[in-house]
């Protein structure tokens, strides 16, 4: 994993939180940060959640997110990111 | 005396003066003698599935005038008249349009070319007409979610079968995927159950339909949800995790957390995460919540997560597992 720490979660129902840095609402993903920097294969900054977009979302928006654990492979590297299945799973803090 | 058989009749005539002709003679048969009884109609079978019947019987020999042809009655009951009763001229079978669900019965008496009637047939077999198939057979049951034995037991009830010829036999399909017959397919007798040798590492479904003896095949039942040969059952998702790929393995006591589509990510109560589960076949009672089971066999997916591509069912409800706060960093961790 790209940047990781700690024990392996995949798979794992997590919970993780931070700034909303972009939106693909086409590509049905958007990233986060925490302030943590890790960086997603796009080259932005945050971590990618991958899923419905709520409609109410918005860059600069400050929100939790509940999903699994996952990751993706792109360029030889292996990113890690955040799989939700309903716009629920998004709420603002 | 006898006078039947073929004669020599000589007449002359006379005028009312009494003039009489020469003799003149023509040969005629005298024939008294009924002609022989048919031998006993048949069917084409006892049981048929086309509306249309027909009988059949032998020729008799009438000795002095001949046959002229038959007399068919064709009923409803043995040496019933209901559905025909007449002169068939002189042919030796007679077709006639059933119901389904009916038995119709024949007997023939030939006629001579004199007039006599000879007497009736014994009355033929039945035939039933049955026009409809049977319904399908119970969804075929299996051993359950997995198995670690090399043997496949399929099992289901006999259906009704409306149009009364009974049941003769059974079609089964097993496959490796639902309504597929690429591991079996073939006529399994009058049983309602059926093993075959299976591998690890693969999943059975089956499902079957019913042949009546009048010759409908049914539809086919529902498919089965699927039975896995595994070589490692009951276990938790965390250590089914660690599995290599291609093993085949049974996960038990296993919460899900998260269902999209046909992936289903399922977690060990105390919090340890499992292998994606990718379903071959759908399992409409699974929910985020849902304790379940699954079957299959491991495998790495193009991204790098570990999947058990198999199919899995619920066995109870409780609550979503409480997610476990991670910082962006650690989010995936090292697996």
């Amino acid at each position: 994993m790209t940047g990781s720490t700690g024990t392996g979660n995949i798979g794992l129902r997590v919970r993780i939180w931070g700034r909303v840095t972009a939106i693909d609402r086409y590509a049905q993903f958007f990233l986060i940060t925490d302030g943590s920097g890790v960086a997603d294969a796009s080259g932005q900054t945050g971590v990618r959640v991958s899923g419905p977009v709520p409609a109410w979302l918005q860059t600069g928006d400050t929100v939790a997110v509940t999903g699994v654990s996952s990751c993706f492979r792109r360029d030889g590297r292996v990113w890690r990111q955040l799989l939700t299945s309903t716009e629920s799973a998004v709420t603002p803090l | 005396m006898n006078l039947d058989g073929t004669r020599q009749v000589f007449a002359r005539f006379r005028d009312p003066y009494g003039n009489v002709s020469p003799a003149v003679s023509a040969s005629i048969v005298l024939d008294r003698v009924a002609p022989p009884t048919p031998s006993q109609p048949s069917g084409t079978s006892p049981f048929t599935n086309d509306p249309e019947v027909t009988f059949t019987w032998s020729t008799v020999a009438d000795a002095l005038s001949g046959t002229a042809g038959y007399i068919c009655r064709v009923g409803t009951t043995p040496g019933g008249t209901d559905v025909f009763n007449g002169y068939v001229g002189n042919t030796l079978r007679k077709s006639i349009t059933g119901e389904s669900g009916r038995t119709y019965y024949c007997r023939v008496q030939a006629v001579d070319n004199a007039g006599n009637i000879g007497g009736l047939s014994a009355v033929s077999v039945g035939v039933l007409v049955d026009t409809e198939p049977p319904a399908p057979p119970s969804v075929p049951s299996d051993a359950g979610v997995f198995i670690t034995l090399r043997k496949v037991h399929l099992q289901w009830s006999a259906p009704a079968d409306l149009g009364g010829s009974g049941l003769q036999g059974y079609d089964l399909q097993v496959g490796s995927a639902p309504d597929a017959g690429d591991v079996f397919s073939g006529d399994v007798g009058n049983s309602v159950s059926w093993s075959i040798a299976a591998d690890p590492g693969r999943i059975y479904f089956g499902r079957v339909q019913a042949r009546d003896r009048a010759g409908n095949t049914g539809p086919w039942s529902p498919s089965s949800d699927g039975v896995a040969v595994v070589e490692t059952a009951g276990l938790t998702p965390a250590p089914a995790k660690l599995l290599p790929d291609g093993a085949s393995a049974g996960i038990s006591a296993a919460v899900v957390s998260q269902v999209s589509g046909p992936d289903v990510w399922m977690q060990d109560e105390g919090r340890a995460a499992g292998p994606r589960v990718r379903l071959i076949a759908p399992s409409p009672g699974l929910a985020p919540g849902s304790r379940a089971e699954a079957r299959g066999v491991l495998g790495t997916l193009p991204d790098g997560e570990r999947v058990l591509q198999g199919v899995a069912g619920a066995n109870g409800q409780g609550p979503v597992p409480a997610p476990l706060g991670l910082s962006n960093a650690a989010l995936g961790g090292g697996d």
